[in-house]
């Protein structure tokens, strides 16, 4: 019998030992969701798919849960039976599912044998024999995983662990940002992220038509999953997708430079303070951004309809997750795509063919995204709201001992970050971290400009990185002022980008990309200084080690729920109960939430100062502020509701008719900040109390 | 020494004989088989078959088309067949039962035995269907769970799982005329759903040719559309809104929502697994050892489909398919216990699942049908010892699941156990005109519990005393009923408003029971008998030691107004002629508000029709006899036919129909046809008071009618020609 070979034997260990990587990490994900019935049985399946055990042995652990059960009720543990026959029920179905999964009883035979030969995967089976090892851990009849999951994922459980490395990876750095906060039992509150216990589609009311097939996309999710599950899905797939993009596109051979470049583009400040204010659909963006990059630059190198129609494709899908998208991967490509045609000016044939592909792709991005450009663009009128006064309110912030660029440059500098505990405070020598990025980017500059094919590159990727600084700076430089105001002005939609700083996305994404040839670079300058073989390789594990860490530690406020800033909260009791009870009045009516704040503290909530989640908690219709209370800036809102109900928070008399004519039957009076100021709900012989709690009053309109 | 020939024996059809015996002897003790859910049908088969035919239920005074479909038209006239031997309910039930019970048994034995070719194993095979855990609600009275349904729901899944093996389009037509003989309610065919979903899913699975997987669909969908014509009678009202029956229960329970899923969150899930019923109020042999019997069993089923080694695939993939089936009706069965509470919540809170009302009783009974197929394939495996223990275990089953056994234990409030109530049958109640019997005291539900003679289960009142009876807070009254029975209990009704009650809603007789109880009150026995001597204006004609039966003569009558002249049609139908209309009046008919209640106005108003009348002076109301006629012929025309003076139909009396008659509308609107002009001005007119979904109901039971008899045409020919081609092979084999 041939003996495995050196590589085949280490092969083994590794897929091993990623078998039990993996089940640690179901484990501690188990512990954190918490050992509810259905997530065990996800368990027991996931386990099963990992390490292919036998189904029998699932089946007769069901068979004696079950039968321990009657034991059990003699005895008079009736809650320990139940407990075992809910058990029993849980293996029985996994057993059934992995039967009819794996089985070749459901397999025509006669079909697709060589597709079923491929999934079989005999080489493994071949190679245990050859170990010698006859009772193989893994089942010996057929292979066939389950199609559901995209192929990496198949291919992580199929024991290739080569390719599955960079999944693991940020999967770990994913759980390691989250910590304990993934835990179960509420929700986690941020600034701007907020969900009530059930997905509502808010996106027609708030005329965030763009936001629509992503909230149908987590309505319809919310139908299996709970919703604080499904935040905790969105997160997740956030910080694992921002580092795993940015692995996959970067088009270099390196696999350390790959780890640090997805470990910069998670680990930056830029990114934490998005995360911090819960900016879930700029995050959303962020993270999806390298795919759109690695389409454009598939596109630039062969352009055909197929590809154009992809880079419309995700054009749409980081639109839907951020209008801001259009100026921010607009710069991007515009520069790339200008760059790109000087550098082929001469060879006429393929700018003409690049030209009508590029038109195409316009044609394609128009179309696909004419289900919110048609609304918005027959009333523009909410984003025209916007004026100079925001420009000002959320213009970057600037550090006060570097100054405002550097700040930017740093990618620090978004406009609320005065209270974020930012990674820089830790350190006072921050700088230094800012300056090695640079230097690594400019060295990868150096590395990219060298390859001849890809000095167009180099070249944009630079003018990206100075432009987007610029940009950002906006409103907070008098030296870039006069351009921001200039196409705030000018540029539709544009004043969406009144938070320019938003356009650091791009500066972290060249920090990344650069960056990653930088390492590249510089691995090869220490393997060309004469090392012997043993200590080369010391350096190596030492050199990596030190790379993947800088990143982490110049922004390790990220690690552990942001610092505990993501910390797991529920809403009061209180609230609960009124939702109940106003649930049972099956009248057509409307209810008022006061104190009138768009953002205020909630005690409950951690951090308290989060949007106010009224709209998203109560089942009824409600009517809530809309005002954003900041700096000088009071209110966008041309709501005719809203403008009613300020004026009768400033003129408090008749209000029972008032608020009939608003079609507000209820009120709901939060005990939170300056609730005290709205005493004069009592004082009114308009309104009774109908429900009252230490968390919240609620009023009821007699004149309805 | 002749050898026996075992197999011989095996195969001798003794063994039917054998087994209608075993169930001959579980029944033949008791006096009177338990029912809970239609006692009052014995009562008169005959009486009960004329009403099915109007979809407006006068008893509770709502739109039913739900009872009106075909199985229990069939179901009694099947009952009337006995009613011609004899005249006491407890015989015709016994005798009915009896036939119904050995029939459907051996049937299913019929098609066992086709699958095991093996009498003997067949027979233990169908007595492992009816023997087991879920017969104990017979005890209870679960006539539906226990006797009646397990035949339909086994032919439904043995023949859907013949149609996916052969895809013969023979049982394409098959299944959906099963259906109507069995489909006890609208709701029955769904309980069958899921079971069917998951084979038709199973089965599309292992079709290998995209061709071969879009005929089977389309052989689905084809199956769906035959049984939706098929049963268009209670698939119509489903879907078309209107206020039916569906509707009321719908709001009743307030949406659809279902309040039993609220009692089953307490239920314990280990005994939904293995099938045992629990939280009746009634004792079950729930004790360790059939507990234990029945769970070792399970495991052992469980470990033959799933880890044995079967090297037969065909019985292997037979085997996983009912487990599959099993554990989806554990599923349904837990109700909202855990786990998967979320999903069956979000489940049960889908809009149309409130039919699933009694999903626990009817999941269950499939859940001991897919028990049986697996047995049935283990018999097919042909091992000796697997043999032997299944053997063993049908004779403990039988030992341990025969209802005979226990049900001399069950508690005395809810037995099943009924003595006749011929002494009610003796009152002579005078039927020449429409008025109800008030019965006290009054229940909270459609039961009656009498404590001597014994009596528990479904009011039979309506049908000995052939008047609607008012016996509980009914789902049409329910408000005046409940103010009435508080105020008797402390005794503090106050004549006047007992005396406007009772002249309302066309009360006639008092029936006051001595011997009734209510036993969900917390005395079950609190109501007290001598309050009723009080009231002046009531009339003792009768006092027994049962019971005392009052008259009152001021009662209105059901319809009624100044000068109005009526004539009952059907229940769903009323002819009304007005004369010497001079200015407003307002026509009241007394029961249940319902929006579909319309007048039509008669071209050419008479009232020649009324004969034998019968005078009520204190409104100055003439009843005529009635001359009942269930088809007229018309009732297409009101399909769409546009009513008149719907927008003054009105609630009157609180609860009741009225309609506010305009002589100047009518004469500024209407030709003169339709109004007679006396000397004085005033004018006459006639109408026709209809429940309108009556139409309805009549245009889908003649679509049902002919699709039944079309099909039922095909499905002859299919078989003959099947026959012939058999008969040909046979030939050329010869």
């Amino acid at each position: 019998m041939a003996k495995p070979n050196k590589y085949e034997k280490k092969n083994l260990i590794f897929s091993k030992i990623f078998n039990h990587i993996i089940t640690i990490i179901l484990l501690i994900l188990l512990f954190m969701i918490g050992f509810k019935n259905e997530y065990i049985f996800l368990f027991i399946l996931l386990t099963w798919f990992n390490y292919r055990i036998d189904k029998k042995y699932l089946t007769i652990i069901g068979i004696i849960a079950l039968l321990i059960a009657p034991l059990l009720i003699q005895i008079n543990r009736e809650d320990l039976a139940e407990r075992a026959t809910i058990y029993a029920f849980l293996f029985l179905i996994s057993a059934l599912l992995a039967i009819i999964s794996e089985s070749k009883i459901f397999i025509p035979i006669y079909k697709n044998m060589d597709i079923i030969n491929q999934y079989l995967n005999i080489e493994i089976i071949d190679f245990y024999h050859r170990l010698g090892i006859k009772n193989i851990p893994i089942i010996k009849s057929s292979l066939r995983p389950i199609r559901f999951f995209p192929k990496n994922i198949i291919n992580a459980f199929d024991q290739t662990p080569k390719q599955s490395w960079p999944i693991l990876y940020y999967l770990l750095l994913t759980i390691l940002i989250f910590g304990y906060s993934l835990r179960y039992g509420g929700y986690i509150f941020a600034l701007d992220m907020i969900y009530g216990p059930i997905i509502k589609i808010i996106g027609i009311s708030t005329e965030g038509y763009h936001l629509l097939p992503y909230e149908y996309f987590l309505k319809g999710l919310n139908l299996i999953l709970p919703s604080y599950i499904i935040q905790r899905l969105v997160i997740l797939i956030i910080i694992f997708i921002t580092g795993f993009a940015m692995h996959k596109v970067i088009p270099i051979k390196s696999s350390l430079a790959k780890y640090f470049a997805g470990t910069l583009y998670i680990f930056n400040p830029f990114f934490y303070e998005r995360l911090w204010a819960g900016q879930i659909g700029v995050c959303l963006a962020y993270a999806f951004f390298p795919f759109a990059l690695g389409c454009l630059l598939k596109f630039l190198k062969e352009p055909d309809w197929k590809q154009a129609l992809k880079l419309s494709i995700w054009v749409t899908v980081l639109i839907i997750f951020a209008l801001h998208s259009i100026y921010i991967f607009g710069l991007l490509s515009l520069i790339l795509i200008i760059v790109f045609i000087i550098n082929k000016w001469r060879d006429k044939v393929l700018i003409k063919k690049f030209t009508g592909y590029i038109l195409l792709a316009g044609v394609f991005c128009l179309m696909l995204n004419l289900f919110w450009l048609m609304p918005v663009l027959r009333q523009p009128a909410s984003i025209k709201t916007f004026g100079t006064t925001d420009l000002e309110v959320f213009a970057p912030a600037r550090d006060e001992q570097f100054g405002l660029f550097f700040n930017l440059t740093s990618l620090y500098g978004f406009w609320g970050e005065e209270v974020i505990v930012l990674p820089k405070e830790d350190f006072s020598y921050w700088p230094i971290f800012t300056i090695i990025f640079l230097g690594l980017m400019i060295f990868g500059y150096y590395e990219l400009y060298k390859q001849k094919g890809n000095r167009w590159l180099a070249n944009s990727m630079i003018i990206v990185f100075i432009l987007s600084i610029i940009l950002a700076a906006g409103a907070a430089s008098p030296k870039t002022a006069w351009l921001n105001l200039w196409l705030f002005e000018h540029l539709p939609f544009y004043e969406g980008m009144r938070d320019s700083q938003k356009f650091i996305a791009l500066t972290a994404l060249v920090y990344a990309f650069l960056g990653a040839f930088g390492v590249q670079a510089l691995w090869g300058m220490i393997k060309k200084l004469k090392i012997r073989e043993l200590n080369l390789k010391l350096t190596g594990y030492i050199f990596a080690g030190a790379i993947l860490l800088l990143p982490i530690v110049s922004t390790h406020t990220l690690l552990n729920g942001l610092d505990n800033h993501f910390e797991v909260s529920d809403y009061p009791q209180d609230w609960y109960d009124a939702n109940n009870s106003l649930n049972k009045d099956k009248d057509n009516f409307r209810v008022l939430f006061l104190p009138w704040h768009g953002y205020m503290e909630f005690s409950f909530a951690i951090p308290s100062t989060i949007a106010n989640p009224a709209v998203l908690f109560f089942d009824k219709p409600i009517i809530q502020a809309d005002n954003i209370e900041r700096g000088d800036l009071y209110t966008h809102s041309t709501r005719p509701e809203s403008q009613a109900i300020e004026e009768l928070l400033a003129n408090k008399d008749n209000i029972g008719v008032r608020l009939k004519k608003l079609n507000i039957k209820y009120v709901i009076l939060a005990h939170e900040v300056d609730f005290e100021n709205y005493d004069f709900l009592d004082k009114s012989k308009d309104l009774s109390i109908f429900k009252q709690g230490d968390d919240l009053t609620v009023y009821v309109n007699r004149l309805y | 020494m002749q050898k026996v020939d075992w197999i011989k024996i095996a195969n001798s059809k003794i063994w039917y004989m054998f087994y209608v015996i075993i169930i001959f002897l579980l029944f033949i003790f008791r006096r009177f088989i338990g029912i809970s859910d239609a006692t009052s049908t014995w009562f008169s088969p005959s009486y009960n078959l004329k009403n099915l035919l109007s979809v407006w239920d006068t008893y509770n005074g709502i739109g039913a088309y739900i009872p009106h479909n075909f199985t229990p038209f069939f179901q009694r006239l099947f009952y009337l067949i006995f009613e011609l031997f004899s005249n006491h309910p407890s015989i015709i039930q016994k005798m009915a039962w009896l036939t119904y019970f050995s029939l459907a048994s051996l049937l299913v034995m019929f098609l066992i035995n086709k699958m095991l070719s093996n009498k003997f194993y067949a027979m233990l095979a169908s007595i492992f269907l009816f023997f087991n855990p879920v017969m104990q609600l017979a005890g209870w009275g679960k006539q539906h769970a226990t006797y009646y349904l397990p035949l339909p729901y086994f032919l439904g899944i043995y023949f859907y799982f013949r149609f996916c093996e052969t895809k013969k389009y023979f049982y394409l037509i098959l299944i959906p005329i099963i259906w109507i003989f069995y489909g006890t309610a609208f709701n029955q065919p769904a309980y069958l759903a899921p079971f069917f979903l998951a084979i038709f899913v199973l089965f599309l699975y292992q079709i290998p040719t995209e061709k071969k997987k879009i005929l089977f669909i389309w052989q689905n969908i084809s199956m769906m559309l035959i049984f939706i014509l098929v049963n268009f009678v209670y698939i119509l009202p489903l879907f078309s809104g209107g206020t039916t029956y569906l509707n009321t229960i719908r709001s009743y329970y307030g949406g659809s929502q279902l309040p039993i899923l609220d009692a089953l969150k307490s239920e314990n899930f280990f005994y939904s697994f293995i099938n045992f019923h629990r939280g009746y109020g009634y004792d079950l042999p729930d004790g360790f050892w059939p507990v234990m019997l029945w769970t070792i069993l399970l495991g052992s089923i469980f470990y033959f489909s799933l880890v044995w080694q079967i090297k037969d695939r065909y019985i292997k993939k037979k085997l996983l398919t009912f487990t599959t089936i099993l554990l989806i009706a554990i599923f349904f069965i837990k109700g909202l216990t855990p786990p998967f509470t979320k999903l069956s919540e979000k489940i049960y809170s889908i809009n149309y699942m409130y039919i699933f009302r009694d999903f626990k009783d009817k999941f269950s009974i499939l859940y001991s049908i897919a028990l049986s197929f697996i047995v049935i394939y283990l018999y097919k495996l042909n091992i000796k010892w697997l043999k032997i223990l299944l053997l063993i275990v049908t004779i403990f089953s039988v030992i341990t699941f025969a209802t005979n056994w226990w049900i001399q234990s069950l508690s005395y409030t809810y037995s099943p156990y009924v003595d006749d109530l011929a002494y009610l049958r003796t009152i002579n109640i005078n039927s020449d005109h429409n008025s109800r019997i008030l019965s006290l005291p009054l229940g909270s539900y459609q039961s009656l519990y009498i404590s001597e003679p014994h009596y528990a289960g479904d009011s039979p009142l309506k049908n000995i005393f052939r008047k609607d009876v008012i016996s509980h807070s009914q789902i049409g009254f329910f408000k005046q009923e409940q103010e009435i029975k508080n105020a008797l209990e402390k005794n503090n009704l106050s004549p006047k408003l007992f005396y406007r009650y009772l002249q309302t809603k066309n009360v006639e007789y008092i029936l006051n029971n001595k011997n009734q109880y209510i036993p969900e009150d917390s005395d079950p026995h609190a109501y007290k008998y001598q309050t009723l001597k009080q009231y002046s204006f009531l009339r003792k004609i009768q006092d027994t030691k049962y019971f005392e039966l009052y008259q009152f003569n001021d009662f209105y009558p059901l319809i009624n107004g100044k000068n109005v002249e009526f004539q009952k049609i059907n229940n769903s139908k009323y002819k009304v002629f007005i004369k010497n209309i001079n200015s407003k009046e307002q026509l009241n008919f007394l029961t249940s508000y319902s929006p579909d209640w319309k007048l039509y106005l008669q071209k050419n108003p008479t009232n020649k029709w009324c004969q034998n009348s019968y005078y009520f002076s204190n409104i100055n109301t003439i009843e005529c006899k009635e001359n009942i006629k269930y088809f007229i012929g018309d009732e297409w025309r009101y399909l769409k036919k546009i009513p008149d003076l719907n927008s003054s139909h009105r609630i009157g009396f609180n609860y009741a129909n009225a309609w506010i008659i305009d002589p100047v509308l009518i004469k500024g609107n209407y030709s003169p046809d339709y109004f007679q002009v006396n000397k004085d001005g005033s004018i006459n007119i006639e109408f026709l008071l209809y429940f309108q979904p009556q139409s309805k109901f009549i245009i889908s039971l003649i679509i049902s009618i002919l699709s039944i008899f079309s099909s039922s045409i095909i499905l002859i020919l299919f078989w003959l020609i099947e026959k012939r081609k058999i008969g040909k092979v046979n030939g050329q084999t010869k």
